[in-house]
């Protein structure tokens, strides 16, 4: 196998959180806690979880909107952690991201041609003619028209929007997209045509996806790997083939037993799991699904699970499996 | 139910016609803008006019026409007979007051309580939604507690006077998939065990067959489907119920398939069958005649050409 196109090595990022306004009563909230990845080229590697458990932070750390307080990101044979300036810049044209929401994530004021055109401009590939023919093959690619380039954000509808994003993403031709919640505002069937339309645009350009999403049935569909996230820590790793039909960890079982299937000959008890997501504030000690887990032993209050091998390429958190 | 906007009038809700009956939860599906909050809204007229204007038809509840009282007596209807939930429980609930003060003031506005016995009561309808230790939630402020805790505090509350329908729009949208199946499961429960009825709109098919016996699915404004759950998902009579189906991800392996097109703005819907330029199986009848909702097999109604004609050979 090829080396990785992007590995994640124990990486965290806690934020600072101030109790009031003076600054007193500080504390660390742990967003993303030894989180270790790895993304081939080509594949699209899901990334499921539920609000609040830190997979956007990792989508940011990757693409570098956040730098990680400890652990490392090999992008392409390349230490990304702690660059910055022009050679963050230079990386980063070979990594974009997509956000969830394409009413907040396009600036009102610009025309659609402005917003394609921006990171080709930053990153400095294109001018003149150049620059607008790339800008028009990015849009046709994403299935819009010339005439789009001088209307504005508002006048699309959200599944436009998306595209307009995605052509904004692939405008500067990477190798890599962080796609963070991409289709969660749209619509099923608005849904159906995007995750067509970055199906399509995978194959032609051989991309790798970070597929973010807390839709599992999405994810199923979408990824070969798919990585389960709870409390800023990653739980369990597989194909999605594997790790959909014979989840091993307690609280990927309960996250795929919730999900309410579309077939009315199969009632679900869907209240697997009882009460919330604890608060990152305050992590109990040794594994973090202890609190809510129907499975948890003595062992699980007081020593964080270590990283076991179950099959090949499927491996879990958990010490039910030790 | 239509709305004057500054582009001219937008029919928003066209001839739809639904019954509910006791202790039937009957699922309200359809994609964004079709108009299903809004029928929602409409019976319990909270609709603002202007801009909203009442073109024609009634709403019944029970005997009486919902349409023809005056606002006192609507006011004394909402909570007390009919009451709703909305998708965000954190902006359903003022920010500034305690859970505790915000329930007392609704009950002991639809029933005459002193406050420890309001406080009392309060407690025992939290317990019923199982939130774990009610005493310390009515203490709380709505920021101090999570969407799932919010979203049971506004089911017990819509719950608190024993109505007899609840209109629940979107109300586990904003919310996890573990905490969905908690209130999924809540819902259900009570629904049987107060007889009540249900009208829950979503656009989560998957939320839908697990949820509710009875199904009516609307595009632009119409009904264009009615049917039974099992029979919906079994035989999908018209052709948008269909691609919605079929455009569930992790149904199938291999192609998703798609709807062409999106949602038409109701300011200028197409002539016809609405659906007509998205549709796969359209035929120039179709651009031309509005199809109606008939009966084609028991207790399943669907408003397409196409699906008359298969059932009348």
């Amino acid at each position: 196998m090829t080396a990785p196109l992007l590995t994640l090595d124990k990486v965290c990022k806690r934020f600072l959180v101030r109790k009031n306004f003076f600054g007193s009563g500080r504390r660390w909230l742990t967003a993303v806690d030894q989180v270790s990845l790895v993304v081939h080229q080509g594949e699209t590697l899901g990334l499921v979880g539920e609000s609040g458990c830190g997979k956007s932070t990792v989508g940011n750390l990757i693409v570098r909107l956040l730098a990680p307080d400890s652990g490392e990101i090999i992008f392409d044979g390349r230490n990304i952690s702690t660059l910055s300036g022009q050679a963050l810049r230079a990386a980063r044209a070979k990594m974009q991201i997509v956000f969830q929401d394409p009413y907040s994530s396009l600036d009102p004021r610009m025309s659609v041609g402005a917003i394609v055109a921006l990171p080709l401009r930053v990153a400095g590939l294109y001018q003149g003619t150049l620059l607008r023919e790339r800008v028009i093959s990015a849009l046709a690619e994403v299935g819009l028209g010339e005439d789009s380039l001088e209307r504005y954000p508002h006048e699309f509808s959200g599944g436009q929007r998306q595209r307009i994003a995605l052509a904004r993403a692939l405008a500067v031709q990477p190798a890599f997209v962080v796609l963070d919640e991409p289709t969660s505002a749209l619509d099923v069937s608005v849904q159906a045509q995007i995750l067509q339309l970055m199906a399509e645009l995978q194959a032609r350009h051989g991309l790798a996806y970070l597929f973010i999403s807390h839709n599992l049935n999405v994810v199923r569909h979408v990824s070969q790997r798919t990585a389960v996230m709870y409390l800023g820590a990653v739980v369990e790793t597989g194909s999605t083939e594997d790790l959909f039909t014979s989840p091993a960890h307690p609280y990927t079982q309960a996250l795929l037993a919730s999900v309410p299937v579309a077939d009315p000959r199969q009632r679900q008890n869907l209240a697997r799991l009882k009460g919330d997501v604890p608060s990152p504030l305050d992590l109990p000690p040794g594994c973090g699904f202890h609190p809510r887990c129907p499975l948890a032993f003595d062992l699980c209050t007081k020593e964080a699970p270590q990283w076991v091998r179950i099959a090949p390429g499927h491996e879990v958190a958990c010490h039910l499996h030790q | 139910m239509g709305f004057e906007t500054h582009q001219g009038p937008a029919h928003v809700l066209d001839r739809v016609s639904l019954a509910v009956q006791k202790g039937e939860i009957l699922g309200l599906v359809g994609e964004s803008g079709c108009g299903k909050s809004v029928l929602a809204r409409s019976i319990l007229r909270l609709i603002p006019s202007p801009p909203g204007v009442l073109l024609g038809g009634q709403i019944l509840f029970g005997d009486q026409d919902l349409l023809k009282l005056s606002e006192k007596s609507m006011r004394a209807l909402r909570g007390q007979q009919i009451s709703m939930i909305f998708q965000e429980p954190m902006t359903s609930l003022n920010p500034v007051f305690t859970i505790g003060h915000q329930m007392r003031e609704v009950v002991r506005t639809h029933k005459p309580m002193t406050k420890a016995q309001a406080n009392a009561f309060c407690c025992s309808m939290l317990a019923t939604v199982r939130l774990p230790d009610p005493d310390n939630v009515l203490q709380r402020y709505p920021h101090e507690l999570s969407g799932g805790m919010l979203q049971r505090v506004m089911i017990a509350l819509a719950l608190a006077c024993n109505p007899a329908l609840l209109l629940a729009d979107e109300p586990t949208t904003a919310l996890d998939v573990t905490v969905q199946g908690q209130i999924l499961a809540i819902l259900s429960e009570l629904a049987t065990a107060q007889n009540l009825a249900v009208i829950f709109v979503t656009h989560d098919m998957g939320v839908v067959a697990q949820l509710c016996h009875r199904v009516a699915v609307m595009y632009a404004g119409q009904l264009v489907e009615e049917a039974l759950v099992h029979d919906l998902f079994a035989q999908p009579a018209h052709p948008y119920t269909q691609g919605l189906i079929a455009s569930i991800p992790g149904q199938t392996p291999g192609q998703l398939q798609t709807i062409p097109g999106s949602v038409p703005s109701a300011l200028q819907p197409p002539s016809g069958c609405r659906f007509h330029p998205r549709c796969p199986k359209s035929t120039g009848h179709c651009a031309l005649h509005t199809p109606q909702l008939l009966t084609v097999a028991d207790q399943h109604k669907v408003a397409c050409h196409q699906a008359h004609n298969r059932a009348s050979v």
